[in-house]
């Protein structure tokens, strides 16, 4: 297989996981394509690099966290602050999944960056062990911080939800 | 009240459909894309009008356009001309640097690089700006003593008074103000990075 082919495969496979992952991330659609974008372009100029000692995924994963991580906005978000913040969408306005789903996405954009990544690869039904290889974070540490995220992200959706 | 598994669901019937799921322009890598291109471009454009201007200083005056009297003139015009030519390397090197940051690593060493480079871009303002005024006016001045020859006196004092002002106002206001900005921004851009990093490697 070429290295065209290969990529137009790669990109099929996780090109929508990733733009979840950037999505979570940002909580913006276009930012989040823009990400997207760039993530698979490094993804292009990489792929001799690869050498096969991960799965492709890990792989792809990492760059896609490196690139939502180095990428910094101009305008400081505010971080997870439950009681002060004021999400777009208005209680009454939860009403169908596609309103439930925004909400979700924007409730993982008020968590701390790392948070907001290792939660979305949680969703995205990655195993602890894949999560690790991705972030390089030790699998015990893993364990206890996603039990905390879980408990954070749950807090923020019920609050706003509830509103 | 939704627990986990309540979210998860929402999660799985979300599908980021419409432009997600065309293929990326690999074209667009050689426009702007990313914060990485973007800071090697700039690199790279400023590394390359330097060594245009120094080759247009050197063949201007090879090519014996300027018939000067004095050693010290020439040597004033291949000082600026080496000026040019370090600061051209100093932007390569920048360049290289940036290239040097592998997005593939594991995420927090792939901060720490980041970390590096804006350290390194912090140490490089701090003494880079003093060093090439320094210089580029010391070759100016020196460029001058000739071509002050024969002038009257009323033209050079105007000359100069222009210059020197000029050039207090770039050093002072806006090149002081510059650096501030670009400090300030190194710095929020360090502590960002640096406080991402502490989420991923401290334990709990």
């Amino acid at each position: 297989m070429n290295q065209q082919a290969t990529f137009t495969k790669l990109y099929e496979e996780h090109g929508e996981g990733i733009k979840k992952l950037c999505l979570g991330y940002t909580g913006d659609a276009v930012l989040a394509q823009d990400l997207l974008q760039e993530t698979f372009i490094s993804v292009w100029n990489n792929m001799e690099q690869f050498r096969g000692d991960a799965k492709w995924s890990t792989w792809i994963f990492r760059i896609a966290v490196n690139t939502c991580l180095s990428h910094l906005r101009k305008k400081k978000e505010q971080l997870l602050d439950i009681e002060n913040t004021t999400l777009v969408l208005l209680p009454e306005e939860l009403n169908t999944t596609e309103q439930e789903v925004k909400l979700l996405y924007q409730c993982i954009s008020r968590l701390p960056e790392a948070d907001r990544i290792i939660i979305t690869l949680v969703l995205e039904e990655n195993t602890y062990e894949e999560i690790a290889a991705i972030t390089g974070v030790t699998e015990n540490n893993l364990r206890v911080k996603i039990h905390r995220i879980k408990k954070q992200l749950t807090e923020i959706y019920n609050h706003h939800a509830g509103l | 009240m939704q627990d986990f598994d309540s979210l998860k669901n929402i999660w799985r019937q979300s599908a980021p459909a419409g432009p997600a799921a065309a293929l990326p322009s690999l074209a667009v890598s050689k426009q702007a894309t990313g914060i990485k291109k973007k800071l090697q471009r700039q690199q790279l454009a400023g590394g390359i009008s330097l060594v245009l201007t120094a080759a247009l200083i050197a063949l201007t005056t090879l090519m014996e356009l300027f018939s000067f009297e004095h050693w010290y003139t020439y040597a004033a015009l291949f000082m600026v001309i080496a000026i040019c030519i370090l600061q051209a390397l100093l932007l390569f090197f920048t360049y290289k640097k940036i290239a040097a940051i592998n997005v593939t690593a594991l995420p927090a060493m792939h901060l720490q690089q980041w970390e590096a480079y804006y350290a390194f871009r912090k140490n490089q303002l701090r003494w880079n700006m003093p060093v090439y005024y320094f210089f580029l006016n010391l070759a100016m001045g020196i460029y001058f003593i000739e071509i002050f020859q024969g002038r009257h006196l009323l033209n050079i004092l105007i000359f100069l008074a222009v210059y020197i002002a000029w050039m207090l106002f770039s050093w002072f206001y806006l090149g002081k103000k510059t650096l501030k900005k670009e400090n300030d921004r190194l710095q929020q851009i360090m502590s960002e990075l640096s406080a991402i990093e502490r989420q991923l490697t401290t334990s709990e």
